[in-house]
């Protein structure tokens, strides 16, 4: 939270410095590759793995997976463009076993929304090329899904289990502005997704958290990583 | 505006479609055959039909490798039971059987197993073997839950009992109990703690009447079983020396035994009951001599087993069971002519009379001779000079005179008519004449002419014995009231007093041989002779105080005097006074030994060779 603080007090006092100068919108869209954390869901997998009377194997197991992005920034004259930024992104993994006399499947999926407040801090960003820091805040919207289903010669038993999370991420990074057109610009930025908040509990029912059974420990969202990807701006 | 509408739903649904699907499959390839499980099951019955009271609770109960069987019950009569107790792996099954009626029911114990095939169906149960065991519930009551004693036997000598094995569960113990009529209470002779074990061994088993039974778990009992014996027989034969060898079959149970005890029943000679006669100490002994044997005496053998430990009879002195006596008395000596009434001669030849007729029996050649009188005689007498021989035709009621030198003149005499009652005894001198006596009449007879002579009437019934001399002048007689001796010289029977007055309490009497004016007379303490013209003492002889005397006979052409003295037979020396000893009888009046020629014979048929002694 003290970090949040500071970053908001940073965007006010560059706000104050540029407001008399000209202003300019940029609306973009972009997608890249997010790399995630997920150590609780791991350790959580393992568990499961560990108390089944056989031995699934993992074969999935939260990779690295794509991101969109959607933003409009309001540049300012000098050196500051700041707007809204919404993104989203999703991973998953996966326990499986078969042989002749049946299958089991457990799955994990999940999925987040992330939105919030995007700076980029720079030479006159959307105006000339060239580099700037870009710093992203706000809230994000997890979910995840238990999907399990065995079967067993003709029988055949499934289970589904939704549960969701809120939370704050900040997520730093480089941007470089490439201006490629009278009202195209193209960005490559790249940065550090930071997650922070509580854990995931089952869908409507706030209060039923998901947890570790050995651990005890809340199982949370873990998007931390690295994001790396392409902005196509249209600046009006 | 639906342009830029349309560009957004687009963008959404691409979005969508970018959703992260995790995937991957995991394929294992196994044989599907499968293999059962080494399950062991742990029941506390291991029998195809069970045998269950009709009262009680009853345990069933397995153990098991829990990591291998999925599930396990028991079914009875087509249900499952509860509840199942599931303890380390196991199950137990507590059910109480009151409700059952006696009879037949089914009891089925199913284990589901894993398939060990290691597939998802083996570990989630949906695969496996289903392993089920029968078996056949018998309801009995009491008296069939008991195990029946079914046979016996013997080994190593002693008596092993063997019975039917505990059909029921819980087994806990059998105990062998011995029932006899002589001890109170039951004895506990073993207890056995493996139900597999159906035999044990009583080391206390002599062949006494015993009832034995098993008590299972101190509560069922299915009859009893008596045994008794089999004890041996004794047998008792002479051997070449005239001694009684006894012989009999070692007992199976003769570890149980110490040795044997040989009796003789005395009840009919000294009323002294059970004379012990040897003790043996070995109980695989199987025959023996009885040593220093009384002759004249009719041995009645009783063996005794002799036990090892408790006896249970009340002294040993009085055998209640434990005891065979030989089917026949037995006597020392050996065989001779079974004699009658008998009479010795001067020579070799006794005289005796049985049912096979008159018998001249040679003591040195031992030749027995039989003659044929019209009847059997009883109660003969010869002639001192074995001249004639007078003896009483028990058939006719006659007297039968035999003379012994000329056998052509042997007659029957009648004298019935002169006769009140039936006449008692007879006796012969060498001359034919002789004395009758009959109630309280002495009859003086010439048997060669069938006369009588003189008759005298006598102050006290004449029993069986009176004795003339051979010269016809003397006899003496035994009467109720004592003994007498009378002259009957010149044809007239005088009493001679002067004896009779100096020999109160004569036993025997009768003439020296030789010299037929000498009489003998034996009372329990002396011996005497007189003269009969004189009446006066010649000699006397003192008996051992004490000792109980029977005196014989005087032994003709020696001049000795046959008689015994306590267990001694003796001869006495009529004119030395010597004594010879002889040998040992019963010290019970036999009056019907002879002694001849170095020979002692005994009615009852037996001999004594002594003539080493004399």
């Amino acid at each position: 939270m003290k970090n949040l603080l500071k970053i908001s007090l940073f965007v006010c006092f560059v706000l104050f410095v540029n407001i008399s100068s000209a202003q300019k919108l940029m609306l973009g869209l972009g997608g890249g590759y997010a790399t995630f954390d997920m150590s609780d869901t791991r350790a959580y997998n393992e568990w499961v793995q560990n108390n089944l009377p056989f031995s699934p194997a993992l074969t999935d197991d939260f990779p690295g997976w794509y991101y969109f992005s959607g933003e409009a920034l309001y540049t300012l004259p000098k050196t500051v463009a700041v707007g809204l930024k919404m993104s989203t992104t999703s991973t998953g993994s996966r326990l499986h076993l078969s042989d002749y006399s049946g299958e089991y499947t457990f799955d994990n999926k999940q999925n987040a929304w992330f939105v919030g407040v995007k700076t980029l801090l720079g030479k006159a960003p959307g105006q000339k090329s060239g580099p700037c820091f870009s710093m992203e805040a706000g809230a994000s919207f997890s979910s995840m899904s238990f999907e399990e289903e065995i079967v067993v010669y003709e029988e055949r038993e499934s289970d589904n289990e939704d549960f969701s999370a809120i939370g704050f991420y900040v997520e730093p990074g480089l941007t470089y502005l490439q201006n490629i057109g009278k009202n195209l610009i193209v960005s490559g930025n790249v940065s550090y997704h930071m997650d922070f908040g509580k854990g995931y509990h089952i869908n409507g029912e706030s209060d039923m958290e998901i947890i570790h059974p050995e651990t005890n420990e809340k199982i949370k969202p873990q998007w931390n990583g690295l994001r790396a990807g392409i902005i196509i701006y249209w600046s009006l | 505006m639906q342009l830029k509408l349309s560009i957004v739903i687009v963008v959404l649904a691409l979005l969508s479609g970018c959703t992260y699907s995790p995937g991957g499959e995991h394929f294992v390839e196994l044989n599907q055959t499968g293999t059962p499980p080494a399950v062991e099951v742990e029941l506390n019955f291991d029998t195809d039909t069970l045998y269950i009271h009709n009262n009680e609770w009853i345990i069933f109960s397995y153990k098991t490798n829990g990591d291998k069987v999925n599930w396990a019950r028991f079914i009875i009569d087509g249900l499952e039971t509860s509840p199942n107790d599931e303890q380390h792996g196991g199950l137990e099954l507590f059910y109480y059987f009151p409700g059952f009626e006696p009879g037949i029911h089914s009891l089925s114990f199913q284990v589901y197993t894993q398939s060990g095939t290691g597939s998802i169906a083996d570990k989630v149960g949906a695969e496996g073997f289903l392993l089920q065991k029968d078996w056949v519930l018998i309801i009995v009551d009491d008296w069939e839950m008991g195990s029946a004693i079914v046979d016996t036997s013997f080994s190593e000598g002693f008596l092993n009992l063997n019975w039917e094995e505990y059909k029921g569960l819980n087994f806990e113990h059998y105990k062998l109990y011995k029932y006899t009529h002589t001890a109170l209470p039951d004895q506990l002779v073993a207890t056995i703690t493996d139900q597999h074990v159906t035999t044990a061994r009583d080391i206390n088993y002599h062949g006494e009447n015993s009832s034995y039974y098993v008590l299972t778990n101190d509560r069922f009992r299915k009859g009893y079983f008596d045994i008794e014996g089999p004890l041996p027989q004794i047998s008792a034969t002479n051997n070449t020396d005239g001694d009684i060898v006894l012989s009999w079959e070692i007992p199976p149970f003769w570890a149980a035994l110490k040795g044997y005890r040989i009796m003789d029943d005395d009840i009919s000679w000294t009323d002294q009951g059970f004379v012990p006669l040897i003790e043996i100490n070995d109980p695989l002994t199987d025959s023996c001599i009885i040593p220093d044997p009384y002759f004249a005496h009719n041995y009645d053998i009783w063996f005794q087993l002799d036990p090892k430990g408790i006896a249970y009879l009340d002294n040993w002195i009085r055998p209640v069971q434990l005891a065979t006596r030989t089917p026949d008395k037995v006597s020392y000596g050996f065989e001779s002519p079974k004699s009658g009434g008998a009479s010795t001669g001067i020579g070799n030849v006794v005289y005796f009379s049985n049912q096979n007729g008159l018998n001249f029996f040679n003591t040195q050649t031992l030749e027995n001779i039989v003659k044929n009188p019209p009847s059997p005689l009883t109660r003969i007498h010869a002639s001192s000079g074995n001249k004639y021989l007078i003896g009483f035709d028990s058939a006719t009621r006659k007297l039968f005179l035999y003379d012994l030198e000329h056998p052509e003149k042997n007659k029957t005499l009648d004298f019935s008519e002169s006769l009140n009652y039936i006449s008692h005894i007879a006796s012969v001198s060498d001359r034919g004449t002789g004395i009758i006596i009959s109630d309280i009449k002495a009859i003086l007879v010439d048997f060669i002419s069938e006369k009588i002579i003189t008759e005298k009437e006598l102050p006290n019934d004449g029993l069986y014995r009176n004795f003339m001399s051979g010269d016809g002048n003397y006899f003496t007689l035994d009467t109720w009231g004592g003994y007498s001796w009378y002259t009957c010289e010149n044809n007239v029977i005088e009493e001679l007093t002067l004896i009779r007055a100096n020999e109160e309490g004569t036993l025997f009497s009768d003439f020296l041989p030789g010299d037929a004016t000498k009489v003998v007379t034996a009372a329990y303490d002396h011996v005497s002779v007189y003269d009969c013209k004189t009446q006066q003492l010649l000699k006397r002889w003192e008996f051992t105080p004490g000792l109980e005397t029977t005196v014989y006979h005087v032994v003709k052409g020696s001049g000795q005097l046959f008689f015994s003295e306590g267990e001694n037979l003796l001869l006495l020396n009529l004119t030395t006074g010597d004594r010879t000893l002889l040998g040992k009888s019963t010290n019970n009046n036999k009056w019907d030994l002879i002694y001849n020629n170095g020979q002692i014979l005994w009615s009852e048929g037996k001999r004594l060779d002594v003539s080493d002694k004399i």
